[in-house]
């Protein structure tokens, strides 16, 4: 369904966890949206295959960042002082490869630094959590049992969802379609739901034969992106690079009037638009700003956060078989910290999260091990990985401005300047992820872990999770964006992406409050669009 | 600049530093599913030639580091001593190598690979899975669902 006017009310670049909501409450408003996104559309039942290396490895896979043509290489990237980075593209973005853990932020981080309060945030939480919809699972895999019996055991006390403001456990918050029923066979429409299969990184397509509006997780190519076509006042374009944005002068400002971008086959091409939404992530959105050459404030690329995860797992004396049950069923929340979740992870996931740290450390800690594991220590893990729990650490890092996105000069994919990345942790990030890592160490000895095989990933930093560097803020000098998500600088020109938020929201994952801010502001470009 | 068997034997010597198996270690590793292919495949992947440069700069780091000798001849221990030269390595690019290829090595064994025909299609079941006891991906975990409502 193409958009009848040749210009359409508001152009979304990104189709991803955001910009696929901003386009289903812009179209259900009555506005004409047109999204440009970089990959294609998947369809899960014939692509989607549940190997990990097939679907995400950063060379050659399905989610991987490059070229369409998956034949050449990806993208050039450079970074320092962080490890993978992770960009998917696709209708769906980072949601395909998310574990679809949708908690809302911690109420004081965002009192602490954002422009506006929490409860300004709360209806729009509730109206996200009922569009994909986001459930708490009913029935614990027995890694997530594990869990709980080793946070009491240690005196971790429940908490109730969802505005956390204390420590405790609780169950997990999933973007991911209730538990379904044992039928004979597995398919639909007899089972409709979550199948509990275990492979939401690797990219859902359960239940077998279900259709794509139907698929047990949430991703946004399942969900927000079929009812903004629903509306026929939307159009993807899929398979198109947008690499400029083109302003013009008006009345003494700046306003952005079109983007230009490559299709497949290299052709390029410009769309005007009245409005222009950015959402392509904390990486590739000031990197299009920077190659647009738009006006950096100082605060362009800057404050970078990734909530530096680790990895802490421990051995059990009976089978734990992590990969079963939706990837996290069961968390634990540290307002001030981060937090801690169970994760779920096939062999090679395991593998890579648990051996690819620093030089290995004898127990500094309430671990055997700590850093790399190579050679017969990484064969005897993985031997040991069905009766393996791991737990996932977020920390609530600082932003600092050298943590930050920048262009790499000399280094250029086929559509721009190359990003650079870089990543620095303060000493207070340090602390609290020592000490997170300490509590998931305790709670794995508590569910009755042997002691002797807690071993500490220190994992490098990654982009699984990342925020900041176009922060939002009421100070043009201090911020990129308005609370509106309008650029300071550029009139007409929105970013809605994880790139505005003025910190990790205290380390829970983001993608949930990300949404819940791009349908904020939605209704806000609605109102300035019809006044 | 060695022969292709050479870079073959290199590669797979560095394999071993990650994923050892007989004589270092007792069950089956990345020798034993000649991982060197499936790194070689990827390291012209990312840049054509790196297939070759690689091995070459492990043997000069490994002459200049043990009196001359190549990087197959070293022990597990020496040749992780080369990689963490090479982590520390001026050239950022160079810094990186000992991350790709602790990746390719681990895919190489306990990624599909090693079940996968050559188009891809899963024919038996990976050495990796057999290692870990992993039953493979499935289409529902029937214990975990809830029970029908009669």
């Amino acid at each position: 369904m193409a958009v009848k006017s040749n210009m359409p009310d508001v152009l979304i670049v990104g189709a991803g966890g955001t910009g696929a909501v901003m386009a289903k409450e812009l179209a259900e408003a009555g506005l004409g949206v047109v999204v440009l996104e970089a990959g294609p559309w998947h369809d899960p039942q014939r692509e989607f295959n549940g190997l990990e290396w097939d679907m995400f490895n950063p060379f050659d896979s399905l989610f991987r960042w490059g070229p369409l043509d998956r034949t050449k290489a990806p993208y050039p990237r450079v970074r320092d002082g962080i490890g993978l980075l992770f960009q998917t593209p696709g209708v769906g973005g980072n949601t395909l490869h998310y574990g679809a853990n949708c908690p809302r932020a911690y109420i004081d981080a965002i009192e602490s630094d954002w422009p506006f309060r929490y409860r300004d945030l709360v209806p729009y939480y509730y109206k996200v959590e009922e569009t994909l919809p986001v459930a708490v699972p009913e029935v614990a895999a027995t890694k997530d049992e594990l869990f709980i019996k080793g946070c009491e055991a240690i005196g971790i006390g429940h908490v109730a969802g969802p505005d956390i403001r204390t420590s405790g456990w609780r169950m997990q918050p999933n973007a991911i379609l209730p538990i379904a029923e044992d039928t004979d066979p597995l398919v639909y429409p007899a089972t409709d739901g979550c199948t509990q299969c275990g492979e939401c990184i690797v990219g859902c397509r359960n239940p077998e034969g279900t259709p794509l509006e139907r698929t047990a997780k949430r991703s946004t190519n399942v969900s927000y992106a079929p009812l903004a076509l629903k509306t026929k006042h939307c159009e993807f374009r899929t398979g198109v690079f947008v690499t400029e944005v083109v302003t013009e002068e008006h009345e003494g400002t700046l306003r952005a009037r079109a983007v230009r971008y490559r299709e497949a086959d290299g052709t390029l091409k410009e769309q005007d638009a009245s409005i222009i939404i950015l959402a392509c992530g904390p990486i590739e959105t000031p990197r299009l700003w920077l190659s647009s050459g738009l006006p950096d404030n100082g605060h362009v690329g800057k404050y970078f956060t990734t909530h530096w995860f680790d990895y802490i797992s421990g051995v059990f004396s009976s089978e734990v078989n992590m990969y079963e049950g939706q990837t996290s069923m069961v968390r634990a929340e540290f307002p001030g910290y981060g937090f801690f979740e169970s994760q779920g992870a096939g062999p090679l996931t395991f593998a890579l999260a648990t051996s690819m740290g620093p030089r290995a450390v004898m127990g500094e800690g309430p671990w055997a091990l700590s850093g790399r594991t190579w050679g017969s220590a990484l064969k005897r893990r993985m031997e040991a990985y069905r009766r393996t729990l791991m737990l996932v650490v977020c920390v609530d890092d600082d932003g600092l401005p050298e943590s930050s996105v920048s262009l790499a000069p000399g280094v250029s994919d086929e559509n721009n300047t190359a990003p650079m990345v870089r990543y620095r942790a303060s000493n207070q990030t340090h602390r609290k992820r020592d000490w997170l890592s300490r509590r998931a160490a305790e709670v794995l000895i508590g569910a009755g872990a042997d002691p002797d095989s807690i071993h500490r990933a220190d994992a490098a930093p990654s982009t699984v999770h990342q925020h900041g560097t176009m922060r939002m803020g009421t100070d043009p000098s201090t911020s990129v964006v308005s609370p509106t998500g309008e650029a300071h600088a550029v009139q007409h020109l929105f970013i809605c992406d994880t790139s505005i938020f003025p910190n990790g929201i205290g380390g829970p994952n983001p993608t949930l409050t990300a949404q819940a801010v791009a349908t904020m502001m939605a209704d806000g470009i609605v109102r300035y669009l019809s006044s | 600049m060695s022969s292709p068997e050479e870079n073959a034997l290199t590669l797979r010597a560095a394999a071993e530093v990650f994923v050892p198996g007989p004589p270092h270690d007792p069950t089956p590793g990345a020798a034993d599913v000649h991982a060197e292919l499936f790194i070689s495949h990827y390291l012209d992947f990312l840049i054509p030639g790196l297939a070759q440069g690689l091995p070459d700069l492990l043997n000069e780091l490994s002459g200049t580091t043990f009196e001359g000798r190549s990087f197959v001849d070293l022990s597990l221990e020496e040749r992780t001593k080369i990689f963490d030269l090479l982590s520390t390595h001026d050239v950022e690019q160079l810094r990186e190598l000992p991350l790709v290829l602790g990746v390719l090595s681990c895919a190489a064994v306990y990624g599909e690979w090693t079940g996968q025909d050559a188009d891809g299609a899963l024919t038996r079941r990976p050495l990796g899975w057999q290692l870990t006891g992993f039953d493979g991906p499935s289409r529902g975990r029937r214990k975990l669902l809830r029970r029908p409502e009669r």
